[in-house]
């Protein structure tokens, strides 16, 4: 099945063309996207139940953005109710001028395009009841396996995202369906509560719940793993990562330092390393919403650019960042479909999407055996980039200690991961075959500006300092 | 748009409803280094709808809810089909029934915060503010961002309650950069509910002045268990955690063991005893509860749980609205004293974090300043962690005072026990 277009932005679109057409009259360059975006998500908890629609992933609106030396963009939600494109215009224009600043004006190369993403179970002809249903199946199973579990709670939703963008010599639609949901297992110690979380996504719809039925078990294993975890002592490791250990490693220590827009601000020390090796020869790196299918896959972004898979770092060498539109025009490059917005509501950045590391030839087993003293990396739960000196902050839940190349039973928690990147990425030695990926969670620029993405890659054994 | 909707949720099937509705206009201003990046505007009205419906279960009386968004421009057969939706899904929301807040109707009389000035003239003097710091030549600001913003907020209920009130937001971020020695940069976020021009000099200076100090910091920390002096926006985060764990919903579903009456910092307490107020971000909750502020602790005991109406009333108590901003009234010693060696003093972190459930903090050190017999030396890397309910017991705070968006008291605590992960 294809997801179905927007009746309210085909229907808006002839005014759309004409906002284009009359900002090309003040501005040598105008744009508008056009989102008309609808999350429902399903929860199941101690708390209660929930079936609302997401407040912050769901919005109709509009962005105008023009181009005159410098860019300026005013955002709205309510169309003129007399049609008046000229005096619409004319509002934008009293409204916000663009800065002087010298920008190049972009190609603006002719496409039109119309694209939508398929699915195999139609989320929203589940219908409510059954989708409370089957959550609240999945939480009774994961409560009926240990009477220490204190919650699980469950949460899925799925986004219908219809976008348009039009532009002097662009017509642009995609239509596309991300599902995600996540398991917290809760289980206490004193009055110390430990969780385990396990994301579920896809380009996909509601076939995503099936995947979340079979990640109970290992979910509520190791809440009660960490009932008995303790403090680790700080020092350097050698340590096998998880896929999504992996990807929280490609996205938050590599991929934030490879946006450009961080280049166009002297921000990111990447900018110095391109043709450079960063990383040992196993590792090869890809960016892109045409690189994978998951939630962040796409046809086009939100400045009209097209999608691509972009390829960040080859066999360790730094080949070339991610870019959105504004800043390829400030460095002379071409953008790789990567100008993101929160919603028409915000500024676009240039911001990462479906991230990973290519897999290798190891097998996971191998890898286990192979380390004399360390540990197995599990559950990421946040990180934070540091473009400009290459620091890792990576948060990682579970840490299972390894002796002798096996697994002795002993859970450390929680770990913090620090380092150099450049270090953490040269002494990668081993990956294991199969990439997996999940987009559980939402990317922030900073503290900010949230998208959905996903990252991952294969297990990975690296040199990690571990606190 | 407000009058179509309040139309079709009359003449739904909903056994009550309530429409938070809001007009938020913006000016936005992004710079690299001193020159303009780009120029925004917003001009976006939003409504959120919440349905409820009651029904039986088990001979149970219960009452689901569900929450949609209603656009501008959507028509009133769209918005009618919405909210049928919307009844129905509230149908399969097996929560127990609980009371909605009483009615009320009030406008909030405060004055513009930012006197009825043009929000773009309010962003430019933020931004004059922020880069009347940039004087210090090797450390400057890389990249900034601010934005002013202006919003009207409305909530009605089916049952008559109809409260009015505005709310002001100077808020942004910036990345100040130093290449003294190595090439650094250190992030701060300010927000602030009036047009505070001195406190944005103030983050930009602070900044600048950080920066200068991590260009020069060259090592890690060496490893060990210190007392560490946490002061400033993470000192909020940690102590922001009791507000979360005095949270009506994670009281009731039994995440926060936390009760009135009883300690807030565990038994046995050799420190400070914690003496905190919840303070309001608005005069009014989401649901139409004036928000006057609460104590939340005296002498280190709970004195009140906060939440909204479903589970305040599961609870037995009447709906206090959600606080997110703690004032911490404790006094304590001078700074010169709180910092006597040894032990560390963490000034920048890439992300701190305190977890209100698990009762952990930690993050990786950006600047710290390292107080030993020899003197104060200058560290970056490594982490810090420790546990909440382990230095809860021992707090003692610094005399001097800090105010952050979502924080009111001393500029910083010492802790004992914490573990540094370094050299």
């Amino acid at each position: 099945m294809q997801v179905a277009p927007s009746a309210y932005l085909r229907a808006a679109k002839p005014f759309l063309k004409e906002l284009v057409a009359e900002l090309t009259k003040r501005y040598p360059y105008a744009s508008v996207l056009g989102q008309d975006c609808l999350c429902r998500e399903y929860f199941v908890a101690a708390t209660g139940m929930g079936a609302n629609e997401d407040g912050l992933l769901t919005a109709r609106g509009f962005v105008a953005r023009v181009y005159k030396n410098g860019w300026a963009e005013y955002s709205f939600n309510e169309l003129p109710e007399d049609g008046d494109a000229a005096a619409f215009a004319e509002k934008i224009a009293r409204a916000v001028e663009p800065p002087m600043t010298a920008d190049p004006m972009p190609a603006d190369e002719p496409l039109s395009l119309c694209r939508s993403s398929e699915f195999a179970i139609d989320p929203e002809s589940l219908g409510s009841a059954e989708w409370l249903r089957r959550l609240s199946a999945i939480r009774e199973e994961a409560l009926k396996m240990d009477e220490r579990l204190v919650d699980c709670m469950v949460r899925c939703n799925y986004q219908v995202i219809r976008k348009i963008f039009l532009s002097p010599r662009r017509d642009l639609e995609q239509n596309l369906l991300w599902t995600s949901g996540a398991l917290v297992v809760m289980a206490l110690r004193g009055e110390e509560m430990k969780e385990a979380y396990r994301p579920f996504s896809g380009l996909a719809g509601a076939e995503v719940l099936e995947n979340m039925r079979g990640g109970v078990p290992g979910a509520v294993r190791q809440a009660l793993d960490l009932l008995d975890s303790e403090p680790i002592p700080p020092g350097e490791y050698e340590c096998v990562c998880s896929p999504e250990v992996t990807g929280m490693i490609v996205h938050e220590a590599f991929g934030h330092g490879v946006e450009m827009d961080m280049f166009v601000k002297k921000r990111a020390l990447a900018e110095e390393y391109i043709g450079k090796r960063v990383a040992s020869d196993l590792v090869t790196m890809h960016d892109g919403a045409a690189a994978a299918s998951e939630v962040a896959s796409g046809f086009f972004d939100d400045e009209g650019s097209t999608a691509a898979d972009t390829l960040i770092i080859e066999k360790g060498i730094l080949r070339r960042g991610i870019c959105d539109l504004v800043s390829a025009g400030r460095l002379g490059v071409m953008p790789t479909g990567n100008g993101r917005r929160e919603s028409f509501e915000r500024k676009a950045y240039t911001r990462m999407t479906n991230t990973f590391f290519e897999g290798g030839s190891d097998k996971v087993e191998e890898m286990i055996a192979s380390i004399g003293y360390g540990f197995l990396l599990e559950d990421p739960s946040s990180g934070m980039e540091d473009p400009k000196n290459w620091g890792i902050q990576c948060m990682v839940n579970v840490a299972r200690e390894i002796r002798d190349g096996k697994l002795t039973g002993r859970v450390f928690s929680p770990i913090v991961l620090t380092g150099y990147v450049p270090d953490l990425l040269q002494s990668i030695s081993m990956m294991s075959e199969r990439v997996e990926l999940s987009g559980g969670g939402f990317c922030g620029k900073g503290y900010k500006e949230w998208v959905k993405v996903s990252d991952g890659g294969p297990y990975i054994k690296a040199r990690i300092r571990l606190g | 748009m407000l009058e179509t909707i309040l139309n079709c949720l009359r003449e739904s099937a909903a056994s009550a409803w309530r429409v938070n509705w809001t007009h938020t206009r913006s000016a936005e201003l992004f710079f690299i280094r001193r020159g303009a990046d780009t120029r925004r505007a917003k001009d976006v009205t939003k409504a959120q709808v919440s349905v409820f419906h009651d029904f039986e279960e088990g001979g149970k009386k219960m009452r689901g809810v569900s929450r949609i968004s209603v656009h501008p421009g959507m028509a009133g057969e769209e918005i009618r089909r919405a909210v049928e939706r919307a009844v129905g899904d509230a149908a399969y929301v097996k929560n127990p029934w609980f009371e909605l807040p009483d009615a009320l109707v009030a406008e909030d009389a405060s004055p513009d915060a930012f006197a009825g000035r043009p929000l773009m003239d309010v962003a430019r003097d933020a931004a004059d503010a922020l880069f009347s710091a940039d004087t210090l030549g090797d450390a400057f600001i890389n990249s900034a961002e601010v934005f002013a913003e202006r919003r009207e907020e409305r909530v009605i209920a089916s049952n008559g309650l109809d409260v009015r009130f505005g709310k002001c937001a100077l808020k942004g971020e910036l990345v100040a950069q130093c290449v003294r020695e190595a090439d650094v940069e250190v992030y701060r976020g300010f927000g602030y509910d009036t047009a505070d021009l001195e406190a944005v000099a103030r983050v930009a200076r602070e900044a600048l002045a950080a920066a200068r100090d991590r260009s020069v910091a060259r090592e890690a920390p060496k490893a060990g268990v210190y007392d560490c002096v946490l002061s400033g926006e993470e000192l909020a985060t940690l102590l922001g955690a009791y507000a979360e764990k005095a949270d009506a919903g994670m009281i009731f579903a039994k995440y926060s063991s936390c009760r009135v009456g009883a300690s807030l910092q565990g038994g046995e307490i050799a420190g400070e005893k914690l003496d905190m107020d919840l303070l309001p971000s608005a005069p009014f909750s989401q649901e139409g509860v004036p928000m006057p502020g609460l104590p939340l602790a005296r002498e280190g005991v709970l004195q009140n749980i906060h939440g909204g109406a479903r589970f305040c009333r599961y609870l037995g108590i009447a709906p206090t609205g959600s606080y997110e901003r703690v004032r911490v009234n404790n006094d304590g010693r001078p700074m010169d004293e709180l910092l006597k060696a040894p032990c560390i003093r963490p000034v920048l972190f890439s992300d701190f974090q305190a977890d209100a459930l698990a009762g952990r903090f930690g993050g990786e050190i950006r600047l710290a300043y390292i107080y030993d017999a020899d003197g104060v030396h200058i560290v970056t890397g490594g982490s810090i962690s420790g546990s909440l309910q382990a230095v809860q017991k021992d707090y003692a705070f610094s005399s001097e005072r800090y105010a952050g968006r979502y924080y009111e008291g001393p500029m910083a605590v010492r802790l004992r026990g914490v573990t540094v992960a370094g050299r």
